[in-house]
């Protein structure tokens, strides 16, 4: 992994865990306090950057003319969102009633209040929701020594960013440098996706650790390199601890893991990547759920959530799909995204279903399905025609349509960027090798 | 013919929606998408019609010749968005460029709101139990909500202050505005 792509992943594995911990010291009552919570990540950090290999920063080959302009057009694009995100403060709705106003709680308060009588049990706003960004700007508020919500907004442009990178090393494995680049501007340029990143709300950044965990799944199931499928469902858990929807998308890629592994791989193997998979959703978001369960918290936006209760009041309302598609294919969120994703399985149906880019394909496949499922057959319908839950919830999943497109629009040519990566496919022999 | 133009290079404004969705570009009403589609698939169907009879029918040229058009149409796309882009940066450097984090607030929708709550903040102490008499949209009640927390709500009777956001002053109120005001009791 080059030492961009780590630092980008750095930044979603790092927020989470902190978050993480920053939960756990309110749990044993250990008040905020900048050391307390940084202390343990300087440690960590005193014994990796020794070991980063920074001559990796380093370009094989000089750009060329496209090369520089579709790099120039990220880099606009990147300043605009950051721009944009830390011109002004708070401004979102579901920020002010519910993730910037929790953080503001703890901030002010130096802790999660976990008595049911205090008046902002939990922060207020949504009590269910996964504490994963409120805690994030609480931080950012301890670090600057003050409530600063502009500044605090720096965290979603940075995410932005990651995405970027991991975006474009995911195609780079593959393809040329001009395609990665060129893919990663389209990547920058969905226009809801851009203006999510300059607001302060969860959908983006829980697609942003879906787009990571599978993109690390699929790094997996191409090498068989167990620290890729370690990596993913760490940052698989993490995005549970983002939003709900974020399980779902754990279960995916578990479902994913299952269905990669051949009927003749050994039955021990296949335990041991199980384990590897559940281990860190059980260590990461088991605290969580069970914190959940003991203060009787449901999942999503109904704070009476119950699965017998969902069973009881299902509906049917298959008019929604024509809305869905209607959203997908001709509103502006995601300029020409989804048609391009239907040509891409159209023309390339065979390239796709017999090399691993299926799995990538089947990641959102079954996310729109389980979206879809939720407009169809439960209360969310009226969300989908009052038109505030679709696109946000597509949101998760669009960095994944366009890496399967990028991936397969030109595939494995041989060049520069290949040729480097000569050392990454003896790994990659080596532990398939150890596989059988 | 220029309205059509016009419409189609219409900046989209950002309003409390787009966080919902973005409409994009119209022509004659109608999502621009549609257009595009429908020229797509009649190149793509022309191209294989050319190609079977001239050449040897290629699937795959015909799919990457369909892919490269969309592209082109995409990065068309991008640059009518840019005007937005470009005017969403142009009002918000205005309204918040160079200004400090107070100033900055009082331009947030709705405007001028969170010189109220600095006003309120001079006048109360962070702890001291106070209750709220509003009558606010929903947007507005929440700004209030998250520029005071954490506030010591409590019964009117129990409270050490009634803050008044648009509504009737109470007698010995220090009025913010005529509507807007805070009373010790």
């Amino acid at each position: 992994m080059k030492l961009l792509e780590k630092i980008a992943v750095g930044y979603l594995v790092g927020t989470g865990l902190m978050t993480l911990q920053m939960f756990c010291y309110s749990l044993l009552g250990i008040k905020f306090n900048l050391w307390g919570i940084l202390l343990p990540w300087v440690a960590v950090l005193g014994l990796m950057i020794p070991r980063l290999d920074y001559n990796n920063l380093r370009l094989k080959s000089r750009l060329n003319f496209w090369e520089w302009l579709l790099t120039g057009a990220i880099g606009l694009k990147v300043l605009y969102v950051f721009y944009e995100a830390l011109v002004k403060p708070v401004v979102g709705w579901d920020a002010l009633w519910n993730f910037s106003l929790r953080a503001k709680i703890f901030y002010f308060l130096g802790r999660i209040p976990l008595d049911r009588a205090h008046p902002y049990f939990l922060g207020g706003g949504m009590k269910q929701y996964p504490l994963h960004l409120p805690l994030l700007e609480t931080f950012t508020y301890i670090l600057q020594g003050g409530w600063n919500d502009a500044l605090m907004k720096i965290i979603f442009p940075l995410y932005f960013l990651s995405m970027l990178v991991i975006f474009y090393y995911a195609l780079r494995r593959e393809q040329s440098r001009l395609v990665s680049l060129f893919f990663t501007f389209l990547l920058s340029t969905l226009p809801l996706l851009v203006y999510h990143a300059t607001i302060e709300y969860a959908d983006f950044v829980v697609g942003v650790y879906f787009l990571a965990a599978v993109v690390y799944l699929y790094q997996f199931i191409r090498t068989k390199d167990t620290k890729m499928l370690i990596l993913s469902a760490v940052l698989a858990a993490l995005g549970a601890w983002v939003k709900d929807e974020g399980m779902i998308f754990y279960f995916i890629g578990f479902l994913l893991l299952v269905s990669s592994l051949k009927p003749a791989t050994k039955v021990a193997v296949k335990i041991r990547y199980g384990f590897y998979y559940l281990v860190p959703f059980i260590l990461l978001v088991g605290p969580w759920i069970i914190f959940k369960q003991v203060f009787g918290l449901s999942v999503g936006n109904e704070p009476t959530f119950s699965l017998a209760g969902m069973i009881s009041g299902f509906t049917f309302h298959p008019e929604t799909i024509p809305k869905v598609l209607e959203k997908m294919f001709l509103s502006g969120n995601w300029h020409l995204l989804f048609g391009l994703w239907v040509l891409v399985i159209i023309f390339y149906f065979k390239k796709i279903f017999t090399t691993e880019k299926k799995y990538i394909l089947w990641s959102t496949v079954l996310a729109i399905l389980f979206f879809t499922f939720l407009y169809v057959f439960t209360y969310n319908w009226t969300m989908v025609f009052s038109g505030i839950i679709v696109n946000r919830n597509f949101l998760t999943l669009v960095p994944l349509v366009l890496l399967l497109c990028g991936l397969i629009f030109k595939e494995d040519k041989t060049d520069v960027g290949n040729a480097d990566r000569a050392p990454e496919r003896a790994r990659s022999a080596k532990s398939k090798k150890a596989h059988k | 013919m220029s309205d059509l133009w016009a419409e189609l290079f219409q900046v989209e404004p950002l309003l409390p929606r787009t966080v919902n969705n973005i409409t994009g570009p119209l022509l004659d009403g109608n999502p621009v998408n549609i257009i595009i589609y429908l020229l797509v698939g009649l190149f793509i169907a022309g191209y294989a019609y050319v190609l079977w009879f001239k050449y040897k029918l290629n699937w795959e040229k015909v799919g990457r010749a369909g892919i490269l058009t969309l592209l082109l149409f995409w990065i068309i796309l991008e640059i009518i968005r840019s005007f937005s882009y470009l005017a969403y940066f142009s009002e918000d450097r205005d309204k918040f460029g160079g200004k400090t984090l107070a100033q900055k607030r009082s331009q947030v929708p709705p405007v001028g709101f969170y010189s109220f709550v600095e006003f309120v903040e001079a006048q109360v102490p962070r702890s001291a139990p106070v209750s709220v008499r509003m009558d606010l949209d929903q947007y507005s009640g929440m700004m209030w909500n998250y520029y005071t927390a954490p506030l010591n709500q409590t019964a009117e009777a129990d409270a050490e202050y009634i803050i008044g956001l648009n509504v009737e002053p109470i007698t010995g109120a220090e009025l913010f505005v005529e509507t807007y005001w805070v009373a010790k009791r």
